[in-house]
């Protein structure tokens, strides 16, 4: 039922604009799950703990779980399904996390893999501090980071050939 | 009651006004009913977890007036600016490493790019890792209603656990502190239990020194009492005096006299009383270093 208390806004998601129709206490992980059908960010604690429902926002890393859809009126949003080639090919750090097994359950991978193009993005050769620096609120509770930390290591040094230049961008799809 | 933390059960209407005094008219409308949304990062839990119910939230991200940064005289930070902007902002100053030491601490970056210093000042909480270094730094807070402005020292802002000075139809505009005068520098140091948890602990101290005399001394700590606090005694025990490594210990003495802390889910009172002092000597010893140049 369309109330008084209900609010129009557009959401750029991976690209696409959607016009939805959102009470005020939406929260944004809800509507990308249900309503867009975008169920790749996973929705783990609810309070900002553990970093499984990362999405970008207006290209920054933020949390789903804590953001009102209302509140994103006008934003562009980047979810795990919009970082795969459009040919559905997948992105150099996912290819690198099926390598390295950092996949187990999954919950986790979403978010580990946009903050992963996030980092690689602002700092393409980070060394492994800085790796472990910037996963630091997202929360693995069965691979473990070591095969995470390698994954973005390689997918970095691959990313920094000149080949992969071509590949999709992060910081395009972002922007 | 069980909570869900899945989603918001209470309903209230929305408002994103894009003028403060527009913003203001709706908290001297709504009063008690209102809550300021900034970046969420704190009251959107708070929500979900039933401690607050507001009827109407008031979106404050959008203002200009709350986006200020500021480097004369004073330095002003406007409340609504995200940590991801003030850090760049305090590391291009170079010398107020207290509050960027506070702010790089927050460690998840899913949070730095969305919170505000406003947020961390109106959500009140003695464990809030931008108070200690502020006070330390003698700062203030700008604060206005539909009706006036005042501005009110940060060391009188906080009333409480989770309790400041702000009337409902308040607004923190901007938080501001002198500039430092040549040699005054400072320092944060915090513990937690993991990575990007709330501080168990946090000590913020800055220092002035002639020589070997220290000539102007504040320390300020957090999670160890009702608000954040000043150690007035430990202060007054060093400022004038020639620094070496019994004045130091002497005042981690008074220090851990001094605070208040309690126990909880993440540590006992012992334990903070000790790791106060430690916190202590570290932080002072890091401003007493940078303060030399
Ligand atoms: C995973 C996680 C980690 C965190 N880590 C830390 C940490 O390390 N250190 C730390 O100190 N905090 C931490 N926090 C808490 C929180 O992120 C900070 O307190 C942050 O500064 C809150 O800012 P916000 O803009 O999100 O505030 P909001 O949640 O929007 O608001 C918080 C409170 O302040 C009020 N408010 C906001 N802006 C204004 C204004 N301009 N005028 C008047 N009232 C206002 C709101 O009404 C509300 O009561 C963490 C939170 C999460 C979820
Ligand atoms: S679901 Fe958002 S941080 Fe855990
Ligand atoms: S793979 Fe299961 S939580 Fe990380």
């Amino acid at each position: 039922m369309l109330t008084s208390c209900t609010n129009a806004i557009i959401l750029t998601v991976n690209g696409d604009e959607h016009m939805l129709v959102v009470e005020p206490n939406e929260l944004l992980i809800n509507v990308l799950r249900n309503e867009l059908g975008l169920t790749g960010s996973k929705y783990g604690c609810g309070t900002g703990q553990c970093g499984a429902c990362t999405v970008l926002i207006d290209g920054e890393p933020a949390l789903a779980c804590v953001t009102l859809a209302v509140a994103c009126d006008g934003k562009e949003i980047v979810t795990i399904e919009g970082i795969a080639r459009p040919d559905g090919g997948l992105h150099p750090i996912q290819e690198e996390f099926l390598g390295e097994n950092a996949v187990q359950c999954g919950f986790c991978t979403p978010g580990m893999i946009l903050m992963a193009g996030d980092l690689l993005k602002r700092n393409p050769h980070p060394t492994e501090p800085e790796i472990r620096h910037h996963i630091k609120g997202n929360i693995c509770r069965c691979t473990g980071y070591n095969g995470i930390v390698r994954a973005i290591q390689h997918a970095a040094a691959r990313m920094a050939e000149p080949a992969a230049a071509d590949g999709p961008d992060l910081v395009k799809e972002a922007r | 009651m069980t909570v869900n933390t899945r989603v918001l059960i209470n309903d209230f209407t929305y408002h994103v006004p894009s003028t403060l005094a527009e913003a203001l008219g709706f908290l001297d409308q709504y009063g008690e009913d209102a809550a300021v949304l900034a970046g969420g990062t704190d009251l959107i839990i708070q929500m979900k977890l039933g401690r607050r119910s507001p009827k109407f939230l008031v979106d404050v991200s959008k203002l200009e007036e709350l986006k200020h940064l500021e480097a004369g005289e004073k330095i002003l930070i406007g409340a609504g600016r995200r940590y991801m902007d003030v850090l760049p902002f305090l590391q291009g100053l170079g010398r107020y490493h207290g509050l960027a030491e506070a702010i790089d601490s927050i460690g998840k970056l899913q949070v730095l790019s969305v919170a505000t210093v406003g947020g961390n000042l109106g959500n009140g909480s003695p464990a809030a890792d931008t108070p200690p270094p502020l006070m330390t730094y003698d700062a203030s807070v700008r604060v206005r209603s539909a009706h006036q402005e005042r501005v009110v020292p940060l060391r009188e802002f906080h009333t409480g656990p989770g309790a400041i000075v702000l009337a409902p139809n308040e607004i923190i505009v901007a938080v501001e502190f002198d500039a430092f005068p040549d040699g005054r520098a400072s320092a944060f140091r915090k513990l937690t239990r993991v990575a990007s948890d709330i501080s168990k602990v946090t000590c913020a101290v800055a220092v002035e020194r002639a020589g070997e005399t220290c000539t102007h001394c504040r320390i300020a700590l957090g999670a160890v009492g009702p608000t954040p606090l000043r150690a007035r005694s430990a202060e007054a025990a060093l400022e004038g005096r020639e620094v070496d490594a019994s004045a130091v210990e002497e005042c981690a003495r008074l220090i851990v006299e001094e605070i208040s802390p309690i126990d909880d889910i993440r540590c006992s009172e012992k334990y903070r009383r000790e790791a106060a002092g430690v916190l202590f000597r570290d932080a002072f010893a890091s401003a007493w270093e940078r303060a030399k140049c």
